[in-house]
């Protein structure tokens, strides 16, 4: 038992934070409880001063203490919030089922044919694709190389970016596609008809590839962050020796 | 370098910020030894209640300017130990600009005694 339980039980009632967050603050001032009080009773104090001057030194006013959890909640975003939170199994299933749909939806739809119409635009998205899928692989095989939770959530901005940038190239490449069309159509009206269609086509295909690579990539972060907020809460769990 | 401006409404938590980033410019300390060695080297002119310094410390730390870490030492509790990164290293050169530019302010409005 340490002297100071009945301070740091006190302070830990203060913190509205979540278990583990909280329990990392309360071992850091445990800490630094102990060496100031090493330092008085070096300094010549009595053990009973010692304490009561470290306490002192330690004590935290409610406004330190609401601007300690302003920084801890801040720095857990809405998205890492969603994604500490524990999928339940209908929701996974309702996910892939989507996901099923759509896939499925647009390759009846397009008569088997899915890429028979599409712009010269889905290479790039083609290669964000493939970026991606190998991102994806990669991180999966970090995870059971216990590599640092840290340098794990760094990366997790990469599936955003890339289904962000899928999206631009999407939806640039139909405003492109339609204004070169639009420029054929000023110069060739009567096959201006035809030349709508199959603009029309080709770029609302290119952007539902698009869409679904982003789609992907949204499911992609879904789980490494997922998995990575597991990660942090095992190391932080073994790191309190707490079960 | 970008120019930085002291918030004057904020003054002593800028103050707060550039002892620490300063003290740990010297190398890793403990939450602990930053408030003793700040009170000790400013002669007992800036004395760190801990209560002060947790929040300023997790502030810099998610700012990226300290990298907080933890020590096992043999025989001893789990400690908390902070370093200086690249960042806290600009970010402590354009406090110091800042409070240099600040300083000279000051004293051109309220002058300087002559000894």
């Amino acid at each position: 038992m340490s002297r100071f339980n009945v301070f740091l039980h006190r302070t830990g009632e203060r913190l509205a934070l979540p278990k583990a967050t909280r329990s990392l603050i309360l071992v850091e001032i445990a800490s630094d409880l102990e060496e100031l009080f090493n330092h008085y009773i070096q300094q010549g104090l009595s053990e009973e001063e010692a304490a009561a001057r470290a306490e002192e030194k330690v004590d935290m006013s409610d406004e330190a203490l609401i601007e300690l959890v302003r920084i801890h909640s801040d720095a857990r975003t809405w998205t890492d919030r969603i994604a500490r939170r524990t999928q339940p199994f209908w929701e996974r299933f309702a996910m892939a089922l989507i996901v099923l749909f759509f896939v499925t939806e647009w390759v009846i739809g397009t008569g088997l044919k899915p890429f028979a119409h599409l712009t010269g635009f889905i290479w790039p998205i083609l290669v964000i694709f493939i970026a991606l899928l190998t991102f994806f692989i990669v991180q999966m095989a970090r995870f059971s190389d216990h590599s640092s939770p840290r340098r794990l959530r760094d990366s997790l901005a990469t599936p955003l970016f890339l289904g962000a940038a899928s999206l631009v190239v999407g939806f640039a490449g139909a405003g492109i596609e339609l204004y070169r069309t639009l420029m054929r159509m000023a110069a060739d009206p009567e096959h201006a008809a035809p030349l709508f269609a199959n603009v029309v086509l080709d770029s609302t295909a290119t952007l539902a590839v698009a869409l679904l690579v982003a789609l992907a990539a949204g499911i992609a972060w879904f789980i490494l962050a997922g998995r990575v907020a597991r990660l942090e809460d095992d190391v932080t769990r073994r790191f309190l020796e707490v079960k | 370098m970008e120019k930085f401006e002291l918030e004057t409404q904020n003054l002593a938590r800028s103050c707060h910020e550039s002892l620490i980033l300063a003290t740990l410019a010297d190398g890793p300390r403990h939450g602990y030894q930053l408030a003793l060695e700040i009170e000790d080297r400013s002669a007992g002119t800036f004395r760190f209640n801990h209560g002060t310094l947790y929040p300023i410390l997790h502030k810099l730390e998610s700012n990226g300017f300290i990298d907080g870490s933890w020590a096992e030492p043999a025989g001893k509790r789990k400690r908390r130990q902070y370093a200086l990164t690249a960042d806290g290293r600009k970010h402590l050169d354009r406090l110091t600009d800042a409070w240099t530019a600040f300083v000279d302010s000051l004293f051109s409005v309220i002058g300087r005694s002559e000894p």
